[in-house]
């Protein structure tokens, strides 16, 4: 319902659904099935467009600003369907028109596509007739306005006005002159309504570039003026279709004034009108002018930039701006705590998402000399990490420190806040949904009960898709200074449709084709009640039998129709189905027609990473990309690259990538709604994957397919699109109740085995070393307990289990009372897993003398010996099981891989060694190989290994010099990054692809002494020659460009 | 056939379907004098318009003002054209059938919506007892002595193109929403635009108006009302009514200024 004004009254909710509906119908139709259709006839949606258009200019003067929002919205998604006029002017005017409703009904985006898509029409901008040319002018500059188009656009715009006054002297008197024949002063007037409208559109431009006019900042009020001039002369001027047109204009460029990010950054403080300065800077071909309306919400008119919450939770749609919001937000944190040298903490969820925000962090605060460092996510903080925390120079110190929770938990409880020496300000949380979801969920959970319970100046910002209790969680880590900030479902950044894809049998014998029926889901999506066909008959050549049988066949048919508008995301459920599809797609028709050079050294990279064998380089010929746990780290960043470039049509990808991807696609296409573990897809990650179809500055309506081959499968597809997204709850409650329901009691250390309850007992082993007393301790056991989400929550709804987990930790308390608790923080181990470790140690009589760099080479079965220890411990050994699966002496065989990993053996040869005789095919053999060696043993091994130095070190560390220091704290970062010296290790924190790191050593004659910012500094300054010298003219070639994508150095 | 202020007699009046035509002549020259004086002249154009305020504002735009200014301070005639809009917008108003409004009390608001694309020559409602409906019309005034005169092909082209092009007829109607800003005209506008959008865009009235300085003949009007017919669908109503002065238009002229 838009309201119950009278305009609404007569028309009709009915006529404004069944017009909604033929607006969907004909945009899918259009762009599914290439054709144009009418169900409702245009006179219908002119009448339906009319009166909405009328509610608008009702509401246009008014402060009803949510109803003059929505009425424009509607009026404007059914107007984009109406076919624009033949003629350039008139379509001009039309266009302006529909920007206006469009930027008025907050579809800034969508305007903006349209323009470009439709693009600006040819208009006589150098007729000798004045009253067209002025006409002309202000339509062209003001579809300037709306499209954007970068520096360009606002150079022409300030040029076209120019024009104008440049040429009035010589065309202007002729004009009137005729004028005078007609005796008509009307047009006389028109041109005084246009020279202020000029005037305006000037303005607004010189504002968009610079913040101000001319060093002045009332631009509300010149624009005012100026359009309440136009407006007074076009009444007089007695065109009828340029008035109403004008009169939509001043409430447009006041939404436009609203939305520039110059008007919602404004007097924040210096730090922040530098930034805006650098994102509008002419270095950037896209400048960052405009703000979309969450942002606009969220910084002015929430006022997050010049609030004093201790805790926002920023609760908007997938693809709304969030990293900018939170990148506002860190720089309002550092400016409070300038003087302190205060810095900032961004937790993401995933070493992809770390890479891909510390390169963004990086770019957007290059130039106001805000440094950005990335920590790893291995758990262990190794030498040049220490480095980097500790830097003392103060212009090399970093402000923003980019990690995943499980690592910042590490550093923080092994007090590397006091060891940095400067205060953490504010911890971002990126994809902060992830607080509900298992064993890493409750991990984040303590972690911010612990920053909250122990960082005095900290304040958080989380980011999530929508979730209906964001206050809730505000309230949490800032009882009385929370906010939560969401938006609903009332704004999308651009229309998406959910459907069911199925196979439909054709006429004639084995033919068939692709039926898609859009879902009612519980979000704002596009729906209409009839089915379409969309694609060829017989796509990709499959028979109707192929596409009925598998899941994965239907899928890729429809990733092969869809991938014809734009580029597609196809999920499967195992990195197995994700080749067999990808080769299904392997079709002669989907082969790129042109070579791409950044294609063809990243090609060239893989086989020689991979093997030449390797089926991605043939598919990526063909468009194709593959993205799943069976690739090396740096493959799968070159691919997420190539698909934001849109240099692939389609990606075959796991589900998995719902959790840590973040580019725009124009389609999704899901061949499973499980993931691997035969789950269903939660809600929240479901539309936060369906979020990402349908680009913010291309495409038109975003596609999400799930196919339904059978009718089990479309039964179990309709319920799973029509579930709603749950409150975010803590895990801990599920815990609590699975223990209640099995056992019936807490004997926490009975449970630490379980690698959720280790974290728990972990932070109650953090908490008790901090308080220090044992007493204080059990007085204060309710009170640490309420620090976390769930424990609130289940005090609330069910106390006697609350009152039991509390009997649980007094046990608990009893039971590591006067223990060294401190290894439970350096080990990131339950204290059960370490006194257990530390006597199995004793047995194996491993000491602190076993580690040097030899452990990977001559002295490997001492290796041997700490894997067999290593796979004794709850925490590890289920992941390190994993990668030596099927082996009798699983110590050995660990061993060996990581000896052949160190030593930089190549992953084909790897491949072939050791997972060769349990695959079928050389591809199984290598995509098992990147699976265990970058899914499982660089994290779980390296964390074993820091694990291991720390209980068997000890005093030990006292008597080794401080090089010697170093090369043994690097020996998990040889494992974590596959080399076998600090200097390698150092460029591989620079993202040198692994086999290059070594030879670059010796070229740059790297020293591991020097600061990480001087060898960055001499690797960027190299350049490609470096490589070359290195690696030899094509392999240099190669390397250095992939780095620099890597990097995000191009 | 009396109307008030202007007596008047009908010389012939027909219909079919939905579409009436009717002849007007008006009885007494005295009275017409009077009343183009008193009624009419007050809907032409003012030109005293406050524009000097304007020009000075318009220096702010950057823009020469030299010409415009010129241009705008030579005082001007009106059209001859345009008397006959004004006659026809009152004859319209006073016709106890039709009781038309015009939203606007001074002349200076009036205007007559032109554009880069045509549009129509009146916009306003017809009332009736507690309800109302839209009025699109085309004015045309002529002295030639055959029957139909050349303009009433034009009218037919015109109020054809009024039937048949919606957009054009939203425009005018978003044109006259601007103009209803008193509680009275909102009202009306609200009832209208009720019965517009029930109608599915039919309920309406269709008005062309002949003003004319030569012997009635029905001719004058007929065809371009059979012509209508077919174009037509209830509840869409259309009147064309001539009016047939028992002096030339030269004296009209006279009894106000215009070119």
């Amino acid at each position: 319902m838009i309201d119950n004004s009278w305009i609404m009254d007569s028309l009709g909710q009915s006529n404004v659904d069944a017009a909604v509906t033929e607006a969907h119908r004909r945009r899918l139709h259009k762009i599914l099935a290439e054709r144009d259709i009418q169900e409702l006839s245009d006179d219908r949606l002119q009448l339906t467009a009319f009166a909405l258009e009328l509610r608008v200019r009702e509401l246009i003067n008014t402060e009803q600003s949510k109803e003059l929002t929505k009425a424009a919205a509607a009026a404007f998604q059914i107007s984009r369907v109406i076919p624009l006029p033949v003629d350039s002017i008139e379509r001009a005017q039309d266009l302006v028109r529909l920007g206006c409703l469009g930027v008025l009904g907050d579809r800034g985006p969508d305007v903006r596509r349209i323009v470009r898509n439709f693009g600006i029409p040819k208009l006589p901008i150098d007729t000798k007739d004045w009253g067209i040319r002025v006409w002309v002018t202000i339509l062209d500059v003001c579809l300037r306005l709306f499209q954007q188009h970068g520096w360009e656009d606002l150079d022409l715009i300030q040029a076209r006005v120019r024009y104008l006054r440049e040429s009035q002297e010589l065309l202007e008197p002729e004009y009137l002159s005729k004028l005078e024949e007609t005796n008509e002063p009307g047009p006389a007037w028109w041109l005084i309504s246009i020279y202020h409208l000029a005037r305006a559109a000037e303005i607004f431009g010189m504002y968009q570039t610079q913040g101000s006019i001319n060093g002045l900042y009332d631009i509300r009020e010149q624009l005012e003026t100026h359009f309440d001039r136009a407006l007074a002369a076009a009444s007089h001027s007695t065109d009828f279709q340029r008035e109403n047109l004008i009169r939509l204009l001043p409430r447009t460029f006041d939404t436009l004034v609203n939305n520039s990010i110059w008007t919602v950054t404004r007097a924040v403080n210096t730090r922040v009108t530098k930034f805006v300065e650098s994102l509008v800077d002419r270095q950037h071909q896209q400048p960052l002018c405009n703000m979309l309306p969450p942002q606009r919400r969220t910084l002015s008119e929430e006022g997050l930039l010049g609030s004093s919450h201790r805790c926002v939770v920023i609760s908007l749609p997938t693809s709304s701006g969030k990293t900018l919001i939170a990148e506002f937000r860190i720089l309002q944190a550092l400016n409070q705590f300038d003087h302190e040298r205060g810095w900032v903490a961004y937790l993401a969820p995933t070493r992809a998402l770390v890479n891909q925000l510390t390169r963004r962090l990086r770019r957007d605060f290059a130039n106001i000399k805000c440094k950005v460092e990335k920590v790893s996510p291995a758990l262990e903080i190794d030498a040049l990490e220490a480095d980097i925390l500790r830097e003392q120079e103060r212009d090399e110190q970093f402000r923003i420190l980019v990690t995943t929770p499980e690592k910042f938990d590490l550093m923080l409880r092994n007090g590397w806040e006091k060891e940095i020496g400067r205060p953490l300000t504010l911890v971002v949380v990126d994809e902060a949904h992830g607080l509900g979801a298992g064993p890493r969920g409750l991990r984040l959970e303590l972690l911010l009960a612990t920053i909250k319970r122990e960082c005095q100046y900290a304040q958080f910002i989380l980011l999530t898709p929508f979730i209906p209790n964001a206050e809730e969680i505000a309230r949490w880590l800032a009882q009385d200074r929370g906010k939560a900030i969401q938006f609903g479902l009332e704004w999308v950044p651009n229309d998406r449709v959910i459907a069911m894809v199925r196979p439909k049998q054709g006429t004639k014998r084995g033919d068939y084709f692709l039926e898609f029926e859009t879902q009612h889901t519980t979000q704002n999506t596009v729906e209409i009640p009839e089915t379409l066909e969309i694609g060829e008959r017989r796509p990709l050549g499959l028979t109707l039998h192929e596409v009925r049988k598998s899941s994965g066949k239907l899928a890729a048919a429809t990733t092969h129709v869809l991938q014809q508008r734009g580029t597609v995301i196809m999920l499967e459920k195992t990195p197995g189905n994700c080749w067999t599809s990808a080769k299904t797609l392997k079709v002669e028709q989907n082969r790129l027609s042109e070579r791409n050079e950044n294609l063809s050294h990243i090609q060239a990279f893989i086989e020689d990473e991979m093997g030449t064998e390797h089926p991605l380089v043939s598919l990526l010929d063909h468009g194709i990309g593959v993205h799943h746990s069976g690739l090396s780290d740096d493959v799968r960043s070159l691919v997420e690259w190539l698909t934001e470039q849109n240099i692939l049509k389609v990606l075959v990808a796991t589900t998995t990538i719902a959790q840590g991807v973040n580019f725009p696609v124009s389609g999704v296409v899901f061949a499973t709604h499980q993931y691997p573990w035969v789950k269903d897809i939660p809600p929240e990650d479901f539309w936060n994957i369906a979020g990402r179809a349908g680009r913010i500055d291309q495409e038109d309506l975003g596609i999400v397919a799930l196919v339904g081959n059978n009718a089990n499968r479309e039964q179990a597809i309709g319920k799973f699109v029509g579930r709603v997204v749950g409150e975010l709850n803590s895990t801990l409650i599920d815990m609590v109740q699975r223990v209640m329901s099995e056992v019936g009691q807490f004997s926490l250390e009975r449970l630490s085995w379980r690698p959720e309850w280790s974290s728990f007992v972990q932070y109650l082993a953090h908490t008790y070393r901090q308080i220090g007393n044992h007493e204080r301790f059990v007085t204060q056991v309710e009170q640490i307990l309420r620090g976390t989400l769930g424990f609130r929550d289940l005090r609330n709804s069910h106390q006697g289990w609350a009152e039991n987990l509390v009997k649980g930790v007094h046990g608990y308390a009893e039971r590591i009372k006067g223990e060294s608790l401190t290894l439970v923080d350096t080990t990131g181990l339950s204290w059960e897993s370490v006194s257990n470790t530390l006597r199995r140690l004793k047995v194996e009589r491993l000491s602190g003398e076993i580690w040097s760099p030899e452990l990977f080479s001559s002295r490997r079965d001492q290796l041997t010996r700490v894997f067999g220890v290593l796979l004794q411990v709850p925490e590890l050994r289920n992941q390190l099981k994993e990668v030596s699966v099927g082996s009798k002496d699983d110590g050995k065989l660990l061993a060996r891989i990581v000896c052949d990993w160190v030593q930089g053996h190549k992953l084909s040869d790897i491949a072939t060694d050791y997972f060769k005789p349990t695959s079928k095919t050389d591809v199984d053999a290598m995509t098992k190989c990147c699976t265990k060696i970058f899914g499982r043993l660089t994290q779980t091994a390296s964390w074993g290994i820091a694990a291991m130095q720390a209980l068997t070190m000890g005093d030990l560390w006292d008597n080794l010099s401080e090089s010697d220091q170093r090369v043994l704290r690097n020996l998990p970062a040889r494992i974590y990054y596959g080399v076998n010296s600090d200097e390698a290790v150092a460029l591989r924190v620079l993202g040198v692809p692994r086999t290059a790191a070594e030879p670059l050593v010796k070229e740059l004659a790297v020293d591991v002494n020097q600061p990480l910012y001087q060898i960055r500094a001499s690797l960027r300054e190299g350049g490609e020659g470096t490589w070359k010298s290195a690696l030899g003219e094509k392999r240099g070639t190669d390397y250095h460009r992939v780095w620099s994508i890597i990097e995000g150095e191009t | 056939m009396a109307i008030s202020l202007l007596n008047s007699t009908t010389s012939y009046f027909g219909s079919e379907g939905v579409v009436h035509w009717i002849g007007h002549v008006v009885d007494d020259q005295e009275q017409l004098a009077t009343y183009i004086r008193s009624e009419v002249r007050p809907r032409l154009e003012d030109d005293e318009l406050p524009f000097k305020a304007d020009l000075l504002a318009l220096a702010t735009t950057h823009m020469q003002t030299e010409f415009l200014e010129k241009f705008l301070d030579s005082s001007r005639l009106s059209p001859f054209w345009k008397l006959g809009e004004a006659f026809a917008e009152c004859v319209l108003r006073d016709d106890p059938n039709l009781n038309a409004v015009w939203p606007w009390n001074l002349a200076r608001d009036a205007k007559t919506p032109r554009a880069s694309l045509p549009g129509a020559d009146l916009v306003g409602f017809c009332t009736e007892e507690n309800s109302a409906v839209f009025l699109f019309g085309e004015v045309k005034t002529s002295s030639e002595n055959r029957s139909p005169p050349r303009v009433m092909s034009d009218m037919t082209q015109q109020l054809l193109r009024i039937i048949h092009r919606r957009d054009i007829k939203y425009s005018l109607l978003h044109w006259l929403y601007a103009r209803c800003t008193s509680k009275t005209n909102l009202l009306l506008y609200q009832t209208a635009v009720r019965r517009y959008m029930e109608s599915d865009g039919h309920d309406f009235r269709l008005i062309g108006v002949l003003v004319r300085d030569t012997q009635p003949i029905e001719s004058d009007v007929k065809s371009t009302g059979k012509r209508l017919i077919s174009h037509l669908h209830e509840p869409t109503k259309a009147e064309l009514v001539a009016w047939y002065s028992p002096v030339k238009f030269s004296r009209w002229a006279k009894w106000i200024e215009v070119k």
